[in-house]
């Protein structure tokens, strides 16, 4: 479609609107909570951060959604790549299954994990997962799954499978080629998975509030901590940590950006090779 | 950017790999991998990728299914048709189906705005879309409590004049649910608007067609594939959205209570056969819906082919 | 090293109705040879090219290199060259990196070099493909041509035993894979490297092959020398497909080849064709025209009509419509007209007449520059036609 500088009426109604919108949906609530956190100055909220706590809970969090980025990005490049370079009956159904933990509560989620290793559950695990961090661990797994193999899986599709084929026609065994070859082309999804996988562990709430039992200063993490400040009505508390999680998301957020911008010059200069004929 | 189901960037797989000299025998799949059979490595990733997969999210979603239906059928549609339930579920559908439609309309005018026009900033703003992606869905109810909360000032101002109450009520959960989905109709449109052939638009404005009908008739029909899905993400999202929503509806039963917020309070209740029936009907919704967007995302990439 | 398949096939996948990409394909190519698998888009050879580099996995037969059954060998463990139509080049590396990339991976019972011994074996590839002083560039930076060069410089680089080339010069313009492919048979007679070129361009197997094999949905048809491919083909595809053929229904019995009511002599090695309807085959430039039948050296075949004359640079070409004998074997006019175009009696008009022009067959000429206008052959005349050189191929 062509761009235009906008010109009509209709054109600056539909900027005003669009961004109208934007403003009232998305950006108001931020200022609310900026303004609602520094209400009443520095001072309570230097307090709040003071909580023992609040620092367990945030060492825990990071962790916790560390190691789960980390696991996930490991197995989400091998899903990809069984997905993308392997053809075998079925692979659609496991296509299918990436897909679902978006759709999936992360209530239920965590409930799942209740039913299978909680107490009087299907199965019974030797050391705790429910109430306890593997459970939480499993939990944010679970939550980001997707986002890997999501930003992993087109960029292998359109990348040729020819320069892959010549690294084994000159002996390259599999994993070299995937060191040497592969990851120098995808290396920018992966990050941008890992990026979008660590947003959402961070800010997981739903399916880590029902497996951790929300233990304070043992299995409280961040967003549970703010959900227990709230109904502690500390609200400074709540305020402050919602905001630093908030602030972390946004510098989250310009990494993917400056990640995107890099997709697309890769994208243009792979075009420009193949227009030198 | 063709937006997957979380928002993260999909790229469109039908980009033609250029000149590949397997092009004929690719029009026909050839009937086996291209690994040599007894090939180990290749089998050993393969099972990685099935076993990962099977136990993260094959075992969860049949454990759910199979609780759901453990006392049979009519236990079953026993527990989804308590009182609390029935609300529950038709609170969470109606917030849904409202928030959808806004969502998509705002979406789809977002999207057309951002490809369409220049305008100081519009760089920022495409970055900014994401924004709620990455923001934790329970700091999104923070925030919107901070700003409606009966206590402050717009939100009694606006109970002042409309007697409606933005907290603890559906209009809350609403303005959650489109917070939270905002990106997704606007990521799911804008890629389709962007390689969206010139000609079709200029031969429609040779014609004297004016800015809306050329909308209407020429370009709404290429994105209609990409607008059902973006909607049917949203909707899904929505089913699924907790958070934001026990932030800024609180956990009052009969009255705000959406049916995540409904599993998770009988949960915490004991109430396990409670809580399975719910997550059952919710677990095959969200298949459905995938299911859906994927035939819809395959179609919609042959149309635009052609 | 030499190359031996026997029974090579590969299905698609349709299971209903088990079409093959590759039918029960045997070939062997010799130590140092060039071969060329010759064939249309989609016609499998491709595929088969990449079974023997072990990409593709045959679902039935044998694949020997040197003796050796490689047939479940992954690709690392073949010992092949391979360079694909798009070059496929590292995009991230350097040209040296590239051409070095087989040196530097680790291979079992090979002693790996040291980096002195690489620099100095992709300097000599370099010479080899005449781009020396290029190491430092990256491929974004090359021309096409350029780019294949480099891929076939870092597909000789660990000296393997066998070249594969899946149409090289497909994705080049026109202009220089003239050059290119001259490079290519000088470096292949060099190292007497085992090669199979895999290419549509029956001008590029004419220039490089040694053998052709060539090969149509899936089957291999023929395998021979180009000139005996283009003069006695046996395959209809073949004579079709190798260059422009004239082709005339014809009946072989123990002497002679029948054309409707003509006569010519049955070629050499066409026994087993006796008693069998064929196709007579000659090629445009085995065409005589005159204006009687004593002034034709070749073989008389019939009378034709002259529908065109045109000039095409380095040879003129003509079609004419044969007009006698008629395709139902009617041979047209009194005999003692016969070889007397000009003497043609009104009633064989309406023999003529009977058949559309359609029917009629066209016979492709080229002719030498200057001889339409030396022959005095022009639009409309009827002409004596006559073959030098022809062959008979079977009905099938």
């Amino acid at each position: 479609m062509r761009e235009l500088r906008p010109r009509s009426a209709g054109a600056f109604l539909l900027i005003a609107l669009v961004l109208g919108y934007a403003f009232v949906l998305v950006l108001a609530p931020i200022g609310a909570i900026i303004g609602g956190t520094l209400e009443r100055g520095f001072a309570p909220v230097l307090d709040a951060l003071d909580d023992p706590n609040l620092s367990h809970a945030l060492q825990l969090t990071f962790i916790l959604s560390i190691s789960a980025t980390t696991l996930n990005v490991v197995f989400g490049v091998i899903v990809s790549w069984v997905l993308e370079r392997q053809r075998f009956m079925g692979r659609r159904l496991l296509n299918l299954l990436v897909d679902l933990p978006f759709v999936f509560s992360p209530v239920i989620a965590g409930f799942t994990l209740i039913v299978l290793f909680g107490r009087g559950g299907w199965i019974d695990p030797p050391f705790a997962i429910v109430f306890a961090l593997p459970g939480m661990l499993l939990a944010k797994m679970f939550v980001c799954l997707p986002f890997v193999p999501r930003e992993v899986s087109p960029v292998l599709a359109t990348l040729s499978p020819e320069p892959e084929q010549a690294a084994y026609t000159l002996g390259a065994s599999r994993w070299t080629t995937f060191r040497r070859i592969v990851l120098p082309s995808i290396w920018v999804g992966v990050v941008y998975g890992a990026v979008l996988t660590l947003a959402r562990a961070l800010g997981e709430f739903g399916a880590v509030a029902v497996v951790s039992g929300g233990l304070e200063g043992i299995t409280e993490t961040a967003t549970i901590y703010i959900y227990r400040a709230l109904s502690d009505r500390n609200r400074v508390g709540a305020y402050t940590v919602s905001l630093l999680l908030g602030g972390i998301a946004v510098l989250l957020l310009v990494v993917m950006t400056w990640l995107q911008a890099r997709m697309n010059v890769n994208r243009e200069r792979r075009a420009y090779v193949h227009s030198i004929e | 950017m063709e937006r997957g189901l979380g928002g993260e960037v999909k790229r469109s797989k039908t980009q033609v790999r250029k000149g590949s000299s397997v092009n004929a025998t690719q029009r026909l799949e050839l009937a086996s991998d291209s690994a040599p059979r007894l090939d180990l490595g290749a089998w050993g990733l393969r099972l990685t990728a099935i076993i990962y997969l099977g136990a993260m999210i094959g075992i969860p979603t049949a454990v759910v299914l199979i609780k759901g239906f453990e006392g049979g059928v009519a236990a079953f549609f026993d527990s989804l048709l308590t009182p609390m339930a029935l609300s529950a579920i038709r609170l969470t559908l109606t917030t849904a189906l409202i928030m959808t439609v806004i969502n998509t309309v705002m979406g789809v005018l977002t999207a057309y705005m951002l490809v369409r026009y220049t305008f100081p900033g519009k760089a920022l703003f495409n970055a900014f879309i994401d924004l709620p992606i990455a923001i934790p869905t329970l700091v999104t109810g923070v925030m919107l409590v901070l700003l409606y909360g009966p206590q402050t000032a717009l939100g009694s101002f606006i109970e002042a004049q409309t007697g409606q109450r933005i907290i603890f009520e559906p209009p809350g959960i609403v303005l959650a649910l489109l917070f939270v989905s905002y990106p997704f109709v606007i990521r799911a449109v804008q890629p389709v608007l962007l390689n969206l052939s010139i000609n079709q638009e200029e031969a429609a404005q040779t014609l004297s067609a004016s800015e809306w009908t050329t909308f209407w008739r020429v370009i709404f029909p290429v994105i209609r594939p990409a607008v059902i899905s973006g909607a049917l993400l949203s909707f899904a999202r929505a089913l699924g959205e907790f958070g934001s929503i026990i932030i800024v509806a609180g956990n009052v039963p009969m009255r705000s209570q959406t049916a995540t917020v409904y599993v998770y309070s009988q949960i915490e209740a004991g109430d396990i056969a409670a809580a399975t029936g719910i997550s059952a009907v919710l677990i095959l919704v969200a298949f459905t819906i995938t299911t859906l967007v994927e035939i819809l995302q395959v179609r919609g990439r042959s149309h635009a082919r052609t | 090293m030499s190359i031996q398949l026997n029974n090579v096939n590969k299905r698609y996948s349709t299971a209903s109705n088990a079409r093959y990409a590759v039918q029960d394909v045997s070939l062997e190519v010799a130590t140092g040879e060039l071969f060329v698998l010759l064939g249309a888009s989609g016609s499998g050879k491709s595929t088969l090219l990449r079974m023997i580099a072990g990409l593709i996995q045959p679902d039935g037969g044998r694949i020997t290199l040197g003796g050796r059954d490689v047939t479940h060998l992954p690709p690392q463990a073949r010992d092949t060259g391979f360079v694909f139509q798009n070059y496929s080049l590292f995009q991230h590396m350097t040209v040296a990196q590239n051409i070095a990339f087989g040196l530097t991976v680790r291979k079992r019972g090979v002693a790996p070099m040291n980096r002195a011994e690489r620099e100095a074996r992709v300097a000599q590839l370099l010479r080899l493909v005449e781009l020396d002083g290029y190491d430092e560039r990256m491929p974004y930076q090359l021309s096409g041509g350029q780019q294949q060069r480099i891929a076939l410089a870092r597909a000789l680089a660990p000296n393997p035993a066998v070249l594969l080339l899946d149409e090289p010069f497909g994705a080049l313009d026109v202009k220089i894979r003239g050059g290119l492919r001259a490079r290519l048979r000088a470096i292949q007679q060099e190292l007497n490297m085992t090669t199979i070129l895999v290419t549509h361009d029956q001008e590029e197997a004419f220039e490089l092959a040694d053998r052709i094999g060539v090969i149509d949905q899936g089957e291999l048809l023929e395998v021979g020398q180009p000139t005996q491919l283009y003069r006695r083909p046996t395959q209809r595809f073949t004579a079709t497909f190798l260059g422009i053929a004239n082709l005339l229904p014809a009946h072989r019995n123990s002497r002679a080849v029948h054309i409707g009511g003509q006569q010519i002599a049955a070629p050499a090695g066409t026994e087993a064709l006796e008693g069998q309807n064929v196709d007579l085959m000659f090629r445009p430039e085995e065409v005589e025209l005159a204006h009687s039948v004593a002034d034709l050296r070749g073989q008389y075949v019939g009378v034709g009509v002259v529908e065109s004359v045109s000039f095409a640079g380095a040879m003129e070409r003509a079609t004419i419509r044969l007009i006698d004998p008629l395709p139902d074997g009617v041979a047209v006019g009194h005999p003692a007209s016969m070889g007397h175009p000009s003497a043609m009696i009104a009633t064989e008009t309406a023999d003529i007449a009977r058949h559309s022009t359609a029917e009629l067959p066209l016979i492709q000429v080229v002719l030498m520059p200057g001889a339409a206008r030396a022959l005095e052959i022009a639009r409309g005349q009827r002409v004596c036609v006559g073959v030098r050189d022809y062959t008979l191929l079977a009905k099938s």
